[in-house]
């Protein structure tokens, strides 16, 4: 039967007062017989004094024969102290004078002979002068008995005291011991045992407090540590096995010959198997074909193993589940435990991959036919605009010329009509050609190319709007240097002469137009470009509709113009892939921006 | 050869003086009877005295051990002593019987009688008995009745005593007793009668034990007791005499002198000591209501008790 630690202390305990207690006896019976020896020394050294007087007492009684002080001497020795019996005697050994009982049991018996000394003859000059007497001669003997009963008494009373204090030291060290070896030892040790116990039993919030500051301390502390991390531990296994239930995914884990070890939920549900009836099987078994068969274990090992393979399951009813099967072995340090496998339900995914797929192939259709309706389209837009053309600078030319051949012959109102007609047929052709220009715009698949914007606005500024800058007396400034872009270099420069040319057409009365060209880059690739104006501006609600095709928001007897040329700069920007827009105040200007590709150079911050 | 001759006759001349200076040397064997300080002082005395007469000696000494029954001349270098000095009464009986070669002058001793005769002399220490009657004079004036014990062998003291307190007209109350048992007896008869008490040198009736007894009479009972010398004045005597055993010596180095000159040791009697010395006992006297003149502590060599 295991002894509990209580029960080993108890021993300990048990042993302990045993040995404290032969040696409290070892000193006790060594106290004792010190006492003893003690007691009997000074009883000897008292009966020695006692007899040394006596004996110097009685030496001239003797010699003189003077038995009254003989008898007084014996009788004051027979009264002292645990004297029993005092006899002095001559030197023949004859009672002289005797005191006390002699018989008297426990006793111990001293006798002493009274020697006198004296000088002999002839040695008178020693007698003279003092020197030390030469003869000595026992003239009788002195006999005293002492009573040992007092002296046992004593004894006796000092063993009894060493024993009770002997007694009550035992008492106390066993208590002491006792208690001693309950607070330091066995209360820490208990108090770890039951927070074993507890944590044993799932309360992993248990904490031991021992405290203590030496190794009892140390260990409950290290003890709580532990705690602490099986805690975590736990926690994440526990949180790792709800992650793993809560998969939606199939989770097998088996061993290294393929036996299945652990499934989870979705594994159960998946193929309807239950725990039991999966546990031990090999996991072949499960695949509608040998498709695990050729799983090689090394070349898991040593590969990175198989990932999103299309593979499919045989459910205990015998559906086929097509998955997305991965597996790879479970490394421990260098050690392979096992393997472990994940399988996605396909099912879904295969119908929706089928029907996208048969989707794209309607959508790829669809695109292409409406890719050719729109080539159609774009083309018949350009042929029509082409050929409308050719009318239209008809009217406007033979119209021109009866005009000027008939202008003098007619009246007021059919001269109007006339120039109306002429009118008419130029805004016509004029609305044409932005559509032509509109139309190349989507037609031209031209690749984009490095274009130095500094030098179009230049160019622009210099050439292509020289005359209307001059004829406006504007100013088109560029106060930063502007970056290089990817753009078509024609249609870039249609863009910028558009928004450049609105800026100073549409200028306030009595202030010169002043165009300002910015740009800055807003990203990595890509640039922002600004034109701003100090004209007329333009109200927040129709900065989105300026952007439409013949969208005019002045009638042409103050601005001219057919409205197509914001229309086209949207389709430009449109073609190189940004945006534009319009930052604008009623009578405070317009800034246009425009986002675009930069060119792969070192990006300059203009602003 | 010549050199060598010359130095050995050198050397010769140089030793013969030495020689015939040590044959000239008295040679004194002193006899000591037990190492004391008297007999120390007193033989310090003898050769003192021989020296200031300028008379070379070649001193020896030898103290008797217990067991020695004759006195080892052989302790004496050469021929032998020309004279023996004993100090003490068994150095003098021992040495006597070598007396009719070797004079032998006997030195502190108690009886002279012991050693008298044609062929010996000595110096007593026994101090003369009339100069314990005059300190009895002087310390006691009133005194008239002296106490004393005796046995066989002081008989003669006794008797001598007797005649001169009557001349000097004290009255002595004396008791014969055979052994110091009787001391006790002997004072209760005596005690009563006697104003002071005079001991002699009588080992029968002296030892520690009943010289104590006396001294407790004596202040129980009042009388004084004349000791024998300053130890007994020191125990509780009233006084004593002592000899001055440097002169002691010195007169036995007369003697010696004297026997050097040719005399006869015989022929030159035994004297007792020249010069004594006095103690008191200021706590005795103070006990027995005894008042010490001034003059006579004047004189005292020690004064116990002051």
């Amino acid at each position: 039967m295991r002894a509990g630690l209580h029960t080993k202390l108890n021993i300990l305990s048990v042993g302990w007062m045993g040995i404290v207690f032969f040696l409290l006896l070892f000193l006790s019976v060594y106290f004792t017989s010190q006492s003893a020896r003690e007691l009997n020394s000074e009883l000897d050294e008292r009966i020695a004094v006692l007899l040394n007087g006596l004996v110097t007492s009685s030496e001239f009684p003797i010699l003189a024969g003077d038995r009254e002080t003989l008898s007084r001497l014996a009788e004051g020795a027979a009264a002292q102290k645990d004297v029993v019996f005092c006899c002095i005697e001559d030197a023949h050994g004859i009672p002289i004078v005797k005191h006390g009982r002699e018989d008297e049991s426990a006793t111990r018996a001293f006798i002493v002979p009274v020697v006198t000394t004296h000088h002999g003859r002839g040695e008178e000059e020693g007698l003279m002068l003092g020197a030390p007497e030469g003869i000595k001669e026992e003239i009788g003997r002195v006999h005293i008995a002492i009573s040992l009963s007092g002296l046992r008494q004593k004894v006796s009373s000092v063993r009894n005291t060493a024993a009770v204090v002997s007694l009550v030291i035992l008492l106390l060290v066993s208590l002491a011991g006792s208690l001693l070896l309950k607070t330091t030892l066995s209360d820490p040790i208990s108090t770890l045992v039951r927070g074993t116990e507890r944590i044993a039993g799932g309360d992993f919030e248990h904490r031991v407090r021992v405290g203590r500051n030496d190794e009892i301390g140390a260990l409950a502390a290290s003890f709580n540590t532990m705690t602490e991390k099986l805690s975590r531990t736990l926690v994440s296994k526990q949180y790792v096995d709800n992650i793993i239930e809560s998969m939606i995914d199939s989770l097998i884990v088996t061993d290294l010959e393929g036996r299945i070890q652990t499934v989870n939920r979705a594994t159960l549900d998946l193929l309807g198997y239950s725990q039991s009836e999966l546990a031990g099987k090999s996991v072949a078994s499960l695949f509608q074909e040998d498709q695990l068969g050729g799983l090689d274990i090394d070349e898991l090992k040593s590969g990175p193993g198989i990932s999103n393979a299309e593979k499919a399951y045989l459910s205990k009813d015998g559906r086929s589940i097509p998955v997305l099967f991965s597996a790879s072995v479970i490394r421990e340090e260098d050690t392979i435990r096992g393997i472990v496998c994940v399988a996605q339900d396909s099912t879904e995914s295969k119908r929706a991959k089928e029907a996208l797929q048969a989707a794209n192939e309607e959508l790829a259709s669809a695109v292409g036919k409406l890719e050719e309706a729109n080539r159609e389209l774009k083309d018949l837009v350009y042929i029509a605009s082409h050929d409308l053309r050719e009318p239209l600078r008809k009217i406007s030319s033979f119209g021109r010329l009866l005009s000027d051949s008939l202008g003098a012959r007619l009246s007021a109102d059919e001269n109007e009509n006339l120039y109306f007609m002429v009118d008419g047929a130029d805004r016509m052709t004029k609305m044409i050609e932005g559509l032509l220009t509109y139309s190349r715009v989507s037609r031209d698949e031209s690749p984009f190319e490095a274009v130095d914007l500094n030098q179009l606005v230049e160019q622009l500024r210099g050439i292509d709007l020289s005359g209307l800058i001059e004829d406006a007396g504007a100013t088109v400034d560029v106060p930063d240097p502007l970056p290089r872009v990817m753009a078509h270099p024609a249609q870039l420069s249609r863009l910028m002469q558009n928004l450049i040319a609105n800026g100073i057409k549409y200028c306030r009365e009595g202030v010169s137009p002043r165009v300002l060209v910015r740009a800055e880059r807003i990203s990595c690739d890509r640039i922002r470009v600004e034109v701003e104006d100090n004209g007329i501006g333009i109200k927040e609600e129709h900065t989105e509709s300026i952007f439409v095709m013949f969208k005019r928001l002045h009638p042409r007897n103050r601005y001219q113009g057919t409205g197509i040329g914001l229309a086209v700069c949207k389709k430009v920007v449109e073609k190189h892939g940004g945006h534009i827009g319009v930052e604008s105040v009623v009578g405070g200007g317009s800034k246009f921006w425009f986002t675009i590709s930069a060119a792969n150079d070192p990006a300059l911050v203009l602003q | 050869m010549r050199r060598l001759v010359r130095l050995l006759v050198t050397i010769v001349l140089f030793l013969v003086p030495l020689c015939a200076e040590a044959s000239e040397r008295v040679r004194i064997l002193a006899v000591f009877s037990t190492e004391m300080s008297a007999y120390r002082e007193a033989w310090s005395g003898f050769q003192s005295h021989l020296l200031d007469k300028g008379v070379p000696v070649n001193a020896s000494k030898y103290v008797l051990k217990a067991d020695d029954a004759t006195v080892p001349y052989s302790e004496m270098p050469g021929e032998g002593p020309d004279i023996l000095v004993a100090f003490g009464s068994r150095a003098a009986k021992l040495a006597a019987g070598r007396a009719k070669d070797i004079p032998v002058i006997s030195c502190g001793i108690v009886n002279p009688q012991e050693v008298s005769g044609s062929d010996r002399t000595g110096v007593s220490m026994e101090i003369p008995l009339e100069t314990k009657l005059l300190g009895i004079k002087k310390m006691l004036g009133g005194a008239k009745r002296i106490g004393l014990l005796y046995s066989p062998e002081t008989r003669t003291t006794y008797r001598e005593l007797s005649r001169k307190c009557d001349e000097r007209g004290f009255s002595l109350v004396a008791r014969e007793v055979s052994s110091n048992a009787e001391l006790s007896t002997a004072l209760d008869e005596i005690a009563g009668k006697i104003d002071c008490f005079v001991m002699i040198s009588d080992t029968r009736i002296y030892s520690a034990v009943s010289v104590k007894h006396l001294f407790r009479r004596s202040f129980e009972d009042g009388f004084p007791v004349v000791g024998l010398s300053s130890v007994y004045t020191r125990a509780g005597a009233l006084f004593s005499f002592d000899c001055d055993y440097e002169e002691l010596g010195r007169q036995a180095a007369r003697i010696a002198l004297r026997i050097l000159a040719g005399e006869k040791p015989g022929d030159i009697p035994v004297s007792g000591p020249r010069r004594t010395r006095l103690s008191i006992n200021l706590l005795a006297a103070e006990r027995m209501g005894i008042h010490v003149p001034p003059w006579v502590l004047k004189e005292a060599s020690e004064v116990f008790g002051r």
